[in-house]
């Protein structure tokens, strides 16, 4: 967990703690779960009680109690501390770990009068504190009303998350662009396989292609991200890794969807704002791996653009609902019919949709989708083939082999020592 | 405005000077301390409260509140001791492990002291051999167990458990509150009883040692 502390940006978090601590007046610091202090600021070169007392014991565990009930709350924890001073806490977290908590004050919510020294008095009686420090403490505490504590432990508290989850952005997109790249991996050594085995003819799939313009046509997201990658693979090796080839292809594709995109609806407007945040495909120093992901993101916004657009393709709400019933239950055994029924259309009119919308039957489709299931489970589970092909909706083993084999040219045993690292 | 409801309004807006000033003038005028704490004390820190329910105010709010409320308590404290018959019994009081929360035990334990009860407080965040210890040190014949949090009442059977192990669970009446706990929870875990505020619990031990 330490290793996360450092991907914050000291640096930017410092500027916040002292911009913050300046306007306010209060005192700022990020501190760990056990209460260290990790980072602070003390306007007036420290002169705070916090910065004075520092390590007090009370204080610890004052301090690591509050982070704890931050965390909890997922708001600012404002509280009395050991010193009879309030305080406001707020938790921060990285990807799902609590790290710590920034804190802030201490106020005086009161009238700094007779009562509150006194207070102040016998409640820092065990510490360093002096009389003559009680009285510049009691001076300088800055008052504020109920309403100002919270404002401000308000924005130290967003100011904080936001930053964190600016890093966590960043964070995320690196782990997109990691497993991208994994599938990627493995469907360029399906693809060889594949060649290989006679079941294809070239790297290049138009099959793949066709199936991607359907899936943004009708905006399903899912189907459309595994196609993509499919694609993305098909591209790489047909291109010989030319990242020049790679780049025609990939614009090409991604005019040839907007294209596909704007029949099925979608707003010019929201096209246009897509493609052009896709122009960095272009750039002469991207990556590979970056080129796959602003694809991915690209291609994810055509299809918001045809969601929120409204689809003008008959029928394709109904195919839409189908395809989302059986992304459901593909693995209880499912006939057209009750795909029908639940969609509440005729089985010819399905039947139809399917034919005319994604270029195939009903139970391709079906039999596409449990096939991609059962990939992921002989690669990630170690399940036998008998168990995975119950799972995946498959009432005969023997015919789910068959199925598997004739989809893509080994049996799944094969396949899953082909697939399995080490 | 009767001196009841000042001491409820400048409590209301966390004024703790003026709080004690007016539980002193109010006691020395002749008032009984039991009916300053209701009914100005207690009185105040409801409305308090009730307006927290409805969100019309927040936490800070209740913690001025509460200051001033521990002013006033400070200077009722010796009037309500000195109140109270001599000593019929001894109780232990703490806030349970990893809770914090020590406005309602603070009450409790005045109440309970109103009653002539003499009360042992061993602060928050106890460990449940602190109990064990406390209650076999004193003698006491009653355990009181504050919890303010959903995930911190588990203590309070942690506590109970304890007593069991220590072979001690029957010299005691264990009595528990805070704002999560319910008749059922004290059923589920064993306590003898339950409490919905201080008052009530100030009854209820009472009567344990009347029996």
């Amino acid at each position: 967990m330490k290793h996360l502390i450092d991907l914050l940006d000291r640096g930017e978090l410092y500027d916040i703690f002292r911009n913050f601590g300046d306007m306010s007046g209060l005192g700022v610091s990020l501190r760990d779960l056990e209460g260290k202090e990790l980072m602070s600021y003390y306007k007036d070169g420290g002169a705070c009680i916090c910065n004075m007392i520092n390590g007090n014991p009370i204080c610890v565990k004052n301090v690591s109690y509050s982070g704890r009930l931050a965390a909890n709350l997922g708001e600012p924890y404002i509280y009395v501390c050991g010193c009879g001073l309030v305080m406001s806490a707020s938790a921060v977290m990285l990807e799902d770990d609590l790290i710590g908590a920034v804190f802030c004050g201490p106020a005086m919510l009161w009238d700094a009068d007779e009562y509150a020294l006194d207070e102040l008095e016998k409640n820092t009686v065990h510490t360093v504190l002096t009389d003559a420090d009680r009285k510049h403490i009691a001076a300088n505490t800055p008052q504020y009303s109920c309403c100002q504590i919270r404002s401000a432990s308000g924005i130290l508290f967003r100011l904080v998350n936001y930053m964190c989850r600016s890093h966590m952005d960043i964070l995320n997109q690196r782990q997109e662009i990691t497993k991208q790249q994994a599938t990627i991996s493995v469907l360029m050594s399906e693809n060889r396989q594949q060649l290989t085995a006679g079941k294809r003819t070239g790297f290049y799939s138009p099959e793949n292609e066709k199936k991607l313009m359907n899936s943004v046509r009708f905006g399903d997201k899912t189907a459309a991200r595994r196609q993509l990658n499919n694609v993305l693979a098909d591209v790489f090796l047909y291109s010989g890794g030319k990242l020049m080839t790679i780049k025609a292809k990939i614009y090409e594709l991604i005019g040839f969807l907007f294209r596909a995109a704007s029949e099925a609806g979608a707003a010019q407007e929201e096209l246009l704002k897509a493609a052009r945040e896709s122009q960095k495909i272009l750039e002469d120093e991207i990556s590979f791996e970056d080129l796959c992901y602003c694809t991915s993101v690209t291609i994810e916004r055509f299809i918001d653009a045809v969601y929120n657009g409204g689809r003008n393709i008959p029928g394709a709400r109904y195919l839409a609902a189908a395809m989302t019933f059986i992304a459901e239950n593909y693995a209880c055994n499912i006939t057209i019919k009750d795909v029908a029924f639940a969609v509440e259309i005729s089985t010819s009119y399905l039947s139809h949709l399917f034919h005319d919308g994604l270029g195939t039957t009903f139970i391709s489709y079906l039999t596409s989708i449990r096939i991609e299931a059962a990939k992921e489970l002989l690669m990630a589970s170690s399940l036998t083939v008998t168990e995975i092909s119950a799972r995946v909706g498959y009432t005969d083993t023997n015919y789910f082999i068959r199925a598997f084999k004739k989809s893509l040219g080994i049996s799944p045993g094969q396949y899953r020592q082909q697939n399995t690292v080490g | 405005m009767s001196v009841f409801e000042e001491i409820s309004e400048k409590l209301q807006r966390g004024k703790a000077k003026d709080v004690a000033a007016l539980v002193t003038a109010a006691l020395e005028a002749g008032e009984k301390p039991e009916a300053v704490l209701n009914e100005g004390l207690i009185a105040g820190m409801n409305i308090v409260g009730e307006k927290f329910k409805k969100a019309e105010v927040f936490v800070p709010e209740v913690l001025v509140a509460a200051r001033a409320m521990n002013a006033g308590l400070k200077v009722l404290q010796p009037a309500l001791k000195s109140a109270g018959v001599k000593p019929v019994g001894k109780a232990v009081i703490c806030t349970v492990k990893g809770d914090m929360h020590d406005i309602g035990k603070n009450l409790v334990k005045m109440m309970i002291e109103g009653q002539g009860i003499e009360c042992i407080d061993l602060g928050v965040d106890v460990d449940p051999e602190k109990v064990v210890n406390a209650v076999k040190e004193s003698g006491a014949e009653l355990v009181c167990l504050s919890a303010l949090l959903t995930t911190t009442m588990t203590a309070q059977r942690d506590v109970i458990e304890a007593l069991k192990e220590a072979g001690i669970r029957d010299q005691v009446k264990v009595m528990v509150g805070g704002a999560p706990v319910t008749q059922q929870y004290a059923d589920e875990i064993g306590a003898d009883c339950y409490t919905l505020d201080a008052a009530s619990a100030a009854q209820a031990a009472r009567s344990f040692f009347a029996a």
